[in-house]
């Protein structure tokens, strides 16, 4: 990570503020951004209906993928000519604080995420087919997979009857691509005990040293001339540190993950242990109930309803912090006339200028530029986060958008989504508790 | 093209809300997210978890023909799943229905019947009490009971008060009646719920003493069992002969405007969500009751966010652990007991990281689930052992013998704290937290 530090974000130097920040949504900005909240002394309340993106995406830190060189510069660069665009919009500070706050806090639940890459570029990763994915920032588990510096042969294993992951289909795709892969097929013990192996299941298996070691003998034999070891990442739920160093001990070759079908591992360790970490450092999370309204005096919001049973509740609070994840989270609606809207605060949404829905999309599903929907549609914002009028005006005083709520970036196709999560999350909390002034 | 919420246009739909449940499951994207936090599916691989037996499994029930599955009797109606689901799939709601299924095909087990019907045992073993507990505690009863009827001789077992909370109300008012309040304003009704009234009745005598410290003219009409044991053990018929009287009992209340408060968080969520969207019961009454209910701390919370409640606390100089129960989480009120608690000078609580303590109502009662159960509550008593914690707050009353049984401590109700700040006490009840009361209380500007 390039060196410009910013120095305003340490937990310790930040007494409790008394403020009080609703943050709506549970995806990675919602997380973090409660997090960096409670860091900073504010008292914060998480309100979900249901968990975000991150338990079925593969779990690393996608700052910007197709950046060639350093990622960071190319970031800046790219930002000091689309201040448009949310990176533009955050700042150079808040992306850099933002991954270097989160590296910090994931660290202290014991995960850790890996740059790897010592000249800041971004490390190549495999996907579950056999793909390769630039990523910059990935937890330990994944980054140990960085084909970069590859050298030697690699094995990839998967165990036989699993329906998510096929070593050998993998391997022949990266064999096509250079990589040296080869293919292993492992006997689970005891597969008839399940009736479904779904990825957490298998990492709650790989959290019995008995399990690893039966894994690890059948393994072994296949690895001495290899020089790594790819698993589907399911090693060890609750005790992965240990489940990773501990197979790779028994194996004698360094292990390495790949992301599976959802549910991401990766993402509900993050998930959990920062859940965690929020309830011990007395912030308040309530996964389950939609915020239906944002209630709103003035310029102001003063707090927010939950569509609770029976009748609804208000939730006050001094800053609000919307992270509702955009078109797939929830956070923007559209129907069949073509309408698009943000339903909790009815803040004014960028869309694509097309007489029908049909023109949000191109012909073809998977191109390359995404189709026009994903990368207008979302909230327009100024430097402090506060989403805009029609006017380029703040429409309320104390509501800050970030994640993909935001518009002027296409989170399926860019490879930024996960830094543009955490950069805008860090500058919600810098704006809402002043701390940037 | 800028496009704001005034453009939207509501949907009319014409199903209603149980037959809606159904139809939740089309939004299902499988994305695992619910698999992924069911606690009972974490624990036992009997159980292929919420997203196979909720929306994948839907999709195989016809409506006439009988259920397709049994492996859905290992779901426990905790609901974790359904608040974990992004996309609106009510998928707890969606088993407990199938369960009904279930039921109505093979019919109710002798055990399954005796679980669902705390409230006659509640009643039936109160003029018996000595003589009950001791054969409560007794092994060789729990072995027999455990043998001929699957009630496992490890789960936890409530104890007789040998009186009732309604009958001790009763003797208060013949003995020191309340004048009749200016205004219904300053009314509220009581709901004790079956624990309560038979096992705990201290809870009731606290919380009375509560609400009347607070200025509020208590009344505790009729009313029966919440149906929730009845209903999770997918007897429906009769959880809905034990809904609709107690909607009766309470519309009227309602109408007038007057709370609904009361102490055991499973039996609001009942009368405030399930009456609707599991029993189907969605008339006006209903709806009426729902909306006037309140459980005790989200009451309580209410009340001090209208500056309607005194803070003449007491401190009380302790850290403790808090777990809120899965039911708790089903209301979407946040953490009440946590809000208010944290008003007490001194006093420190944390939320344990935890879904569920794995009793789900009456399932870690059965034989065969006793094992699942106690691992399931075992993240709560690892925390608590952690902590070096040897008291418990937590709200509902099966959660709290659950949570004893698998930490060795105690575990008392929010109102167990909150009354002993207040300096209120009951007789029979010595609380295992004190408050520090060589200091007078804050004063309270209100009331
Ligand atoms: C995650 C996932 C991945 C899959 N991947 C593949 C794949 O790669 N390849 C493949 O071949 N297959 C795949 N499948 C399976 C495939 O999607 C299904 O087999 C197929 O969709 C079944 O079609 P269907 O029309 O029979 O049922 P469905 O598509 O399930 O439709 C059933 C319809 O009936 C409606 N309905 C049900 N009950 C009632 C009622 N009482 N009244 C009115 N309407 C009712 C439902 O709401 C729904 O609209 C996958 C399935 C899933 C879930
Ligand atoms: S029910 Fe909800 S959480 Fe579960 S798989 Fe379906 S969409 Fe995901
Ligand atoms: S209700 Fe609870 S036990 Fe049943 S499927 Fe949902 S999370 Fe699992
Ligand atoms: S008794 Fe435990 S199971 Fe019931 S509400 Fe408790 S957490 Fe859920």
């Amino acid at each position: 990570m390039p060196a410009a530090k910013p120095e305003r974000h340490s937990a310790a130097s930040h007494p409790a503020t008394g403020t009080d920040i609703i943050v709506i949504g549970a995806g990675l900005a919602g997380l973090m951004a409660a997090v960096f909240a409670v860091e900073a002394g504010a008292r914060v309340r998480l309100i979900a209906q249901g968990w975000g993106q991150q338990l079925v995406t593969p779990g690393w830190i996608s700052v910007c993928d197709r950046a060639e060189d350093d990622v960071i510069a190319e970031v800046r660069g790219y930002a000091a000519l689309h201040p448009e665009h949310p990176y533009g919009r955050a700042g150079d500070d808040a992306m850099v604080g933002g991954l270097e706050r989160f590296r910090a806090a994931t660290e202290a639940v014991g995960l850790s995420y890996e740059l790897r890459r010592k000249d800041g570029h971004n490390m190549r990763l495999m996907t579950l087919l056999g793909g390769i994915q630039r990523v910059m920032l990935a937890p330990r588990g994944l980054a140990a997979g960085d084909l970069t510096d590859v050298r030697g042969p690699i094995l990839l294993v998967g165990f036989a009857g699993w329906r998510d992951f096929f070593a050998d289909l993998a391997a022949a795709n990266l064999r096509r691509q250079g990589v040296d892969a080869r293919a292993l097929a492992i006997q689970l013990p005891d597969p008839d005990r399940y009736w479904d192996l779904w990825p957490g299941d298998l990492a709650r298996q790989f959290d019995s040293a008995l399990f690893r070691e039966t894994v690890a003998r059948q393994v072994a034999p296949h690895a001495r001339d290899v020089e790594r070891v790819g698993f589907p990442a399911v090693l060890g739920m609750d005790d992965h540190p240990r489940a990773l160093d501990d197979l790779g001990g028994l194996i004698g070759r360094p292990v390495f993950e790949i992301p599976t079908l959802p549910e991401s591992v990766p993402g509900v360790r993050l998930s959990n242990r920062l859940r965690r970490w929020l309830l011990r450092h007395g912030a308040r999370v309530q996964i389950g109930h939609p915020v239906v309204r944002g209630v709103v005096e003035g310029r102001r919001c003063v707090g927010v309803e939950v569509q609770s049973l029976g009748h609804s509740t208000l939730f006050r609070a001094d800053h609000v912090i919307l992270a509702t994840g955009g078109l797939y989270g929830g956070g923007i609606e559209t129907d069949e006339s073509g309408r698009v809207w943000e339903p909790l605060f009815g803040l004014p949404v960028m869309a694509p200028e097309t007489e029908s829905r049909a023109e949000w999309y191109y012909d073809d599903l998977l191109v390359e530029r995404g189709h026009p929907i994903h990368r207008q549609a979302g909230l327009r914002v100024n430097t402090r986060l506060q989403p805009l009028d029609a006017a380029g005006e703040p429409v309320l005083d104390n509501v800050y958008a970030i994640g993909q709520m935001l518009a002027g970036f296409n989170p399926l196709t860019d490879g930024c989504a996960e830094g543009i999560a955490l950069a805008t999350a860090y500058k919600a909390v810098q704006t809402a508790l002043e701390l940037d002034e | 093209m800028m496009h704001t919420a005034s453009d939207t246009v509501m949907s009319d739909h014409t199903l209603s809300l149980i037959e809606l449940t159904a139809f939740t499951a089309d939004h299902c994207v499988k994305c695992n997210i619910c698999t992924s936090a069911c606690p009972f599916a974490k624990v036992t691989p009997l159980f292929p978890g919420p997203k196979v037996v909720g929306p994948q499994w839907q999709r195989l029930r016809d409506p006439d023909a009988p259920s397709p599955d049994h492996s859905l009797d290992y779901c426990s109606s905790c609901g974790i799943c359904t608040l974990v689901c992004p996309h609106g799939v009510k998928v707890m709601e969606i088993n407990t229905q199938a369960k009904a299924k279930l039921v109505e095909t093979h019919g109710l087990s002798l055990r399954n019947w005796f679980l669902a019907r705390n409230e006659l045992w509640g009643r039936l073993g109160t003029p018996l009490a000595p003589l009950a507990n001791f054969a409560l505690r007794n092994r060789l009863v729990r072995w027999a009971a455990e043998k001929v009827i699957g009630v496992s001789r490890r789960a936890p077992m409530p104890g007789w008060a040998g009186y009732t909370f309604r009958g001790w109300w009763q003797r208060q008012l013949r003995d020191h009646p309340r004048p009749e309040p200016v205004s219904d304003a300053d009314r509220v009704v009581y709901f004790h719920g079956c624990s309560t009234n038979t096992y705990e009745p201290h809870i009731g005598k606290l919380a009375v003493a509560i609400l009347e410290h607070i200025g509020l003219h208590v009344e505790v009409p009729p009313q029966t069992c919440c149906g929730l044991p009845a209903q999770s053990n997918g007897d429906f018929p009769g959880a809905r002969r034990y809904a609709q009287t107690n909607i009766e009992r309470l519309a009227d209340y309602a109408r007038r405007g007057i709370p609904i408060v009361g102490t055991a968080a499973s039996c609001m969520t009942a009368i405030k969500g399930d009456y609707q969207h599991v029993l189907g019961l969605d008339g006006a009454e209903a709806r009426l009751v729902a909306a006037h209910t309140y459980d005790f701390m989200e009451f309580v919370w209410k009340l001090h966010q209208e500056g309607r409640l005194p803070t003449d606390f007491h401190p009380i100089h302790q850290e403790l652990p808090y777990h809120a129960p899965c039911q708790l989480k089903a209301h979407g009120f946040g953490r009440p007991a946590l809000d208010v608690l944290s008003l007490i000078p001194g006093l420190k609580l944390w939320e344990i990281d935890a879904d569920c303590c794995g009793i789900a109502g009456t399932y870690g009662f059965k034989v065969e689930k006793r094992e699942i159960s106690e691992a399931v509550g075992w993240p709560i008593a690892q925390q608590v052992q952690e902590a070096g914690a040897e008291v418990v707050v937590c709200d509902t009353e099966t959660c709290r013998w659950q949570i004893q049984a698998l930490t060795g401590g105690t575990a008392i109700h929010p109102v167990v704290l909150l009354a002993e700040a207040y300096g209120l006490s009951v007789d029979d009840y010595r609380p295992p937290v004190r408050a520090d009361k060589r200091r007078a209380p804050a004063p309270t500007g209100v009331w």
